[in-house]
């Protein structure tokens, strides 16, 4: 297992040196120029040559890659062309609300996904298992802005029962409470979206697992029902469950970026479309990369989890 | 005459399919006594599972229909009981070990946790003196280290000890009827040899009845006190092992017998019984086996056989043995077979 791991972290720092030079790529050549930004519309040709020198944008692309690498490496994620403020530290304060709203819309939907679907699983073909069945699939059909908009609209707009987006009232520093008061909204939107998804994975990852023989093996000793369901089954079914856990990872980034916008929540989604307007680009590179890291660093803890949960694997690695 | 410690009568049981219904078990009789094991022999697809399965309340609610018919264990129709007292049958009274040793433990269980899981569940016991009994059973099926091996998982253990670890699961409660279904199908001949050594060993040391569901004739003789055939649902003749064995009466024992691998048979070339069982979908009236039967009558055809008496212990469902049927001459081997018979029971009266 530990040798696995490290040859787990060598891959991946591989993969993580050339996402880094692709998206590079990708940001230097997708369209618009920064300097136009950050000069006055009557600029001449000379005033924006000098901002782009300022930006450090008037080297060749290869050159200007291996300047921000030799940065990177030395901890250093460069200064902001927007606000002129040392990335890292931008990030730093956007990290906070967007750990705190992904972690717990993971949370939510797996204390969701697993009850349900479990029971949808146990309830086989009754019209509650259909019930559920149908939501999630209508769940996982409406995309992320669309619900987050009907969230508002019935709950924020109509109800009145939660506020329409940000993470404190304004002017205030924000007690407990009132966080978790801002959090709901946001968080049904991603956790909806997610355990949508998850309940179809528990439901036939259960009802597979009802079909083993050990299931069998473990009616006929006469244990009760709950007892076979949960101590037999569930944990049977939750493994290969684990595994999608980390392919779950880039899709509540995707989610928490679309959701943070929508609820304006200072995390990063909001930073990253904020930074994709300006052509913010080295805040854009760290974004990536951050993205990069926890995407990678969520399948390998899925690796170590699955391997925990699964005596097969635990002890064969041996 | 020894108790009767289960007693199946006209069972009746049919899975509703998208085909339609296929009636698997047609009406199945047969009672087993304490301390006896009762073997139960077909072909595959005959019924044999489903009537056992039934026995333990293990068939799915979904589309299963019990037709009809009683199982009394020691009086009491278990088809009756509704499933919080079924329950506290299944592995306490009655307990069973499956065909496939390899799937049939939860891969994420210890083994030791899952003999003591089904001795807690029956017993008021602290969970520490199960797991105390539960070792104490591993040891019983020869397990050696029991003290480590109680932490292991299934997949630490080879087919064969997964099976010992199947059977001290089965009997961890001292059940009076154990209910093995082709408990050595999966496994290869001398760890088969050893596993039934276990069972036949184990019987006497629990007192439990078995009921010995197999295709292979050959582990009978030495497993069973008596022998039922089943075919396409029915019972077609039952009798003591010496009587199914050398003294057969419906033609379809007489092709299971002919086409097992004794040393004589392999001499002349071993036969095997012509066409396939038929469809439980339209089951066919008259003897099931008729159609693949050289000796069939026309009655055959027609009207279903009644069971005829052999002896006090022997019965046979075919109309060969109606008052007014053709004298007919078995195969070679049946006769030879009931040769030997014969000798046997001279020699029994002059003793
Ligand atoms: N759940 C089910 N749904 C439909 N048909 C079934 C079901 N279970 C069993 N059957 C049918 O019932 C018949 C008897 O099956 P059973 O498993 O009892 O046979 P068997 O004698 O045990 O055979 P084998 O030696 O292969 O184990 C078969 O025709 C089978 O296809
Ligand atoms: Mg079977």
């Amino acid at each position: 297992m530990k040798k696995y791991l490290v040859k787990r972290f060598l891959v991946g720092m591989i993969v993580l040196l050339l996402i880094t030079f692709l998206s590079f790529l990708i940001i230097n050549f997708s369209p618009g120029d920064p300097a136009t930004l950050y000069v006055s519309s009557d600029a001449t040709e000379a005033q924006l040559e000098q901002t782009r020198e300022n930006l450090g944008l008037n080297k060749p692309l290869l050159i200007r890659y291996g300047h921000w690498l030799k940065n990177f490496i030395q901890g250093d994620l460069g200064i902001s062309f927007a606000t002129r403020q040392p990335v890292s530290n931008m990030l730093l304060e956007r990290v906070g609300p967007t750990f705190l709203l992904m972690g717990t819309s993971l949370i939510v939907a797996y204390l969701i996904a697993i009850p349900l679907g479990v029971y949808s699983a146990v309830k086989q073909k009754s019209w509650v298992d259909y019930l559920i069945t149908g939501t999630s699939f209508l769940g996982v059909s409406i995309p992320n802005f669309f619900l987050g908009l009907i969230f508002i609209y019935v709950f924020a707009v109509q109800l009145e029962w939660f506020p329409t987006g940000g993470m404190h009232d304004l002017g205030s520093e924000g007690g407990f409470l009132e966080r978790v008061h801002h959090l709901i909204l946001p968080v049904l939107v991603i956790a909806t979206t997610i355990s949508a998804n998850m309940i179809r994975y528990v439901r036939s990852s259960m009802i597979e697992i009802f079909g083993e023989n050990y299931l069998r093996t473990a009616k006929a000793k006469g244990l009760k029902p709950q007892n076979i369901i949960f101590r037999h089954g569930v944990r049977n079914a939750l493994i290969p469950i684990i595994t999608i856990v980390g392919t779950d990872i880039p899709k509540l980034i995707g989610g928490a970026i679309v959701t943070e916008q929508i609820f304006q929540w200072p995390g990063l989604g909001a930073l990253t479309i904020s930074s994709i307007q300006a052509r913010d680009y080295n805040v854009l590179m760290a974004i990536t990369l951050l993205s990069a890291i926890a995407v990678l660093f969520a399948n390998m803890l899925t690796d170590v989890f699955y391997a925990a949960a699964d005596p097969r694997i635990r002890l064969n690695e041996n | 005459m020894r108790k009767k410690i289960l007693e199946v009568k006209n069972l009746e049981i049919s899975f509703q399919t998208y085909a339609g219904e296929v009636h698997a078990v047609r009406g199945v009789n047969f009672d087993l006594y304490e301390g006896e094991t009762l073997a139960i022999v077909g072909e595959s697809g005959s019924g044999k599972s489903v009537s056992t399965q039934a026995v333990m309340g293990l068939l799915g609610k979904k589309n299963t229909h019990i037709k009809g018919g009683e199982i009394l264990y020691q009086g009491q129709d278990l088809l009756k009981l509704n499933e919080d007292d079924m329950q506290k049958v299944r592995g306490k009274e009655i307990a069973t070990i499956f065909q496939d040793p390899m799937t049939s433990l939860n891969p994420t269980m210890t083994v030791g946790r899952q003999i003591a899981e089904s001795i807690i569940q029956h017993q008021v016991v602290s969970w520490g003196e199960a797991l105390e009994q539960a070792e104490e059973m591993l040891g019983m099926v020869g397990v050696k280290n029991t003290k480590s091996r109680m932490n292991h998982y299934p997949h630490q253990f080879s087919g064969g000890m997964r099976q010992r670890v199947m059977i001290a699961i089965a009997l961890a409660c001292k059940p009076k009827i154990l209910i093995a279904d082709e408990p050595t199908t999966a496994l290869d001949v001398t760890i088969q040899a050893q596993i039934l050594e276990l069972m036949n060993e184990l019987k006497t040391k629990i007192n439990t009845s078995i009921i010995f569901i197999t295709h292979d004739l050959g582990v009978v003789a030495n497993m069973a006190d008596r022998v039922a055939v089943m075919y396409a649902g029915k019972l077609v003749e039952w009798g003591t092992v010496d009587e199914l064995f050398y003294n057969p009466q419906h033609p379809y024992t007489w092709g299971l017998l002919a086409s097992m691998p004794t040393l004589e048979n392999l001499e002349h070339g071993l036969y095997t019984i012509p066409g396939s069982p038929p469809n439980l979908l339209h089951p066919p009236v008259g003897d099931a086996f008729a159609p693949r039967n050289a000796y069939a009558l026309e009655i055959d055809f027609k009207k279903e056989p009644e069971v005829f008496p052999v002896s006090k212990t022997h019965f046979a469902a075919t109309w060969l043995l109606h008052a007014e049927a053709p004298k007919v001459t078995p195969p070679a081997e049946i006769q030879r077979r009931r040769e030997m018979f014969d000798k046997k029971l001279m020699r029994r009266e002059q003793v």
